[in-house]
């Protein structure tokens, strides 16, 4: 980022701060689609993430005072924006709190049944409803594990990012996302197996170590 | 190993971050166990299904909604705000007994009760000075002097209607001290006599509450 930019991004968070309708106006239009990703990976609900997205813009135009002009604007957006939606999604997980611990629970089975395919096998193979299927799942994880899964596979963070942004161990972090995968993974298999049954097709067969092998 | 052991071990095994010992050794497992084979299989559709996650495209209005939102606090940028809005109540509260408590404090420190008998405005004016005084010792922060600034017309306002029944009072007691007399009862009350009316009036009024 040049030097040059660094000094307009600035100048645009200080109108910002005073004030200035126009500014905001362009710093709105700037940055909403980055933000409408965070709530959106986040909630995994258009409705929720329009909200949240309002929450998040209402929230750094009273952190625009301790924006720190010499850095990057975008990058301090950003961040801003992800703490207060991991905040946010803890706040909401705690208003729905469900207990999982190591095995798939009941519900999360009826979870796995129910959410988007309705009762048409065909289309719940289809690849762009089973990711929006797989992002409604993680909410039903326990928060600590959702929260880790969203950070690093929806968002992309590193491990040590994780571990900086959350204040927990990187042995923590590694194991909170590994163990939410899995049930993630539990639940695929058992969904995929209903949905075999149901069409007529046979039961999962390929296996990961053919697959691996072949590619080597 | 047992499959739990495994199985916690598949996320890195299909990144492809474990030792070679240990990825031999997954191998194995995956050679003579379907359960973990399927789940490992399963989990690499996760993964494969987290790389095809995408956010819908944002409402057409997102940046009205979000103009509309965020307008109050924009006019008003210092007094609102996402962070504010959780705690500002307990420092208008906070900020309110204090102002309160400064401005009394310092009223019956520096000024004579007779003061009371003046008009609304300089009293009015006192408690502004007062109230100064008290923000410029009290309050370092200026998220304080923010909400007290706030609170200086309120409490002034307060106090006005608070001179305004007092002046209601004096007024009675003048036409009291009319009616018995006058000047009489002043002296029997142990008033210099040099005192205005005015200034009896109030030492009266104060004896009296």
């Amino acid at each position: 980022m040049s030097e040059a930019s660094i000094r307009e991004d600035g100048e645009l968070a200080r109108q910002c701060g005073s004030g200035d309708e126009e500014a905001w106006r362009v710093l709105v239009g700037r940055f909403q689609k980055k933000v409408w990703h965070v709530a959106y990976q986040f909630t995994g609900r258009a409705d929720e993430a329009e909200e949240l997205s309002q929450e998040i813009f209402l929230h750094l135009l009273s952190a625009l005072r301790t924006f720190d002009a010499s850095g990057s604007l975008p990058a301090w957006l950003q961040r801003v924006a992800r703490n207060y939606a991991i905040d946010h999604y803890r706040r909401r997980r705690r208003e729905r709190s469900m207990v999982v611990d190591g095995e798939e629970s009941e519900e999360l089975v009826a979870v796995a049944r129910d959410t988007t395919a309705g009762n048409d096998p065909h289309r719940a193979l289809e690849e762009k409803d089973l990711a929006a299927w797989l992002r409604q799942v993680i909410d039903r994880l326990p928060s600590e594990l959702g929260q880790a899964v969203i950070l690093r596979d929806l968002q992309g963070m590193s491990y040590e990012e994780m571990a900086g942004i959350l204040e927990i161990p990187l042995g923590t972090v590694k194991s909170r996302i590994n163990r939410g995968r899995l049930e993630l993974a539990k639940l695929l298999k058992r969904r995929r197996a209903e949905w075999s049954v149901a069409l007529g097709e046979p039961a999962l067969g390929e296996t990961v170590l053919r697959e691996k092998e072949g590619e080597a | 190993m047992s499959c739990r052991r495994q199985q916690e071990l598949l996320s890195d095994y299909l990144e492809e971050a474990l030792s070679p010992p240990l990825r031999r050794e997954v191998e194995n497992h995956l050679r003579t166990c379907e359960e973990c084979r399927n789940l490992a299989l399963s989990l690499k559709d996760v993964l494969s299904l987290f790389g095809s996650f995408q956010a819908p495209e944002e409402p057409s209005n997102l940046t009205e909604l979000i103009l509309e939102r965020t307008r109050p606090a924009l006019l008003a940028p210092r007094e609102t705000g996402a962070d504010l809005e959780t705690d500002s109540s307990f420092w208008h509260s906070f900020g309110s007994g204090l102002a309160a408590a400064a401005v009394l404090a310092t009223v019956l420190l520096f000024r004579p009760p007779e003061f009371l008998a003046g008009w609304s405005r300089s009293v009015s004016q006192t408690a502004h000075q007062s109230y100064s005084l008290g923000v410029r010792t009290v309050h370092r922060t200026s998220r304080w002097i923010e909400d007290l600034n706030v609170l200086r017309m309120t409490v002034g306002v307060a106090f006005e209607n608070r001179l305004d029944r007092l002046n209601e009072r004096l007024r009675d007691l003048e036409e009291l001290r009319r009616r018995n007399g006058g000047d009489d009862e002043s002296s029997q009350s142990g008033i210099p006599e040099q005192c205005p009316k005015r200034q009896a009036a109030t030492y009266q009024a104060r004896s009296l509450s």
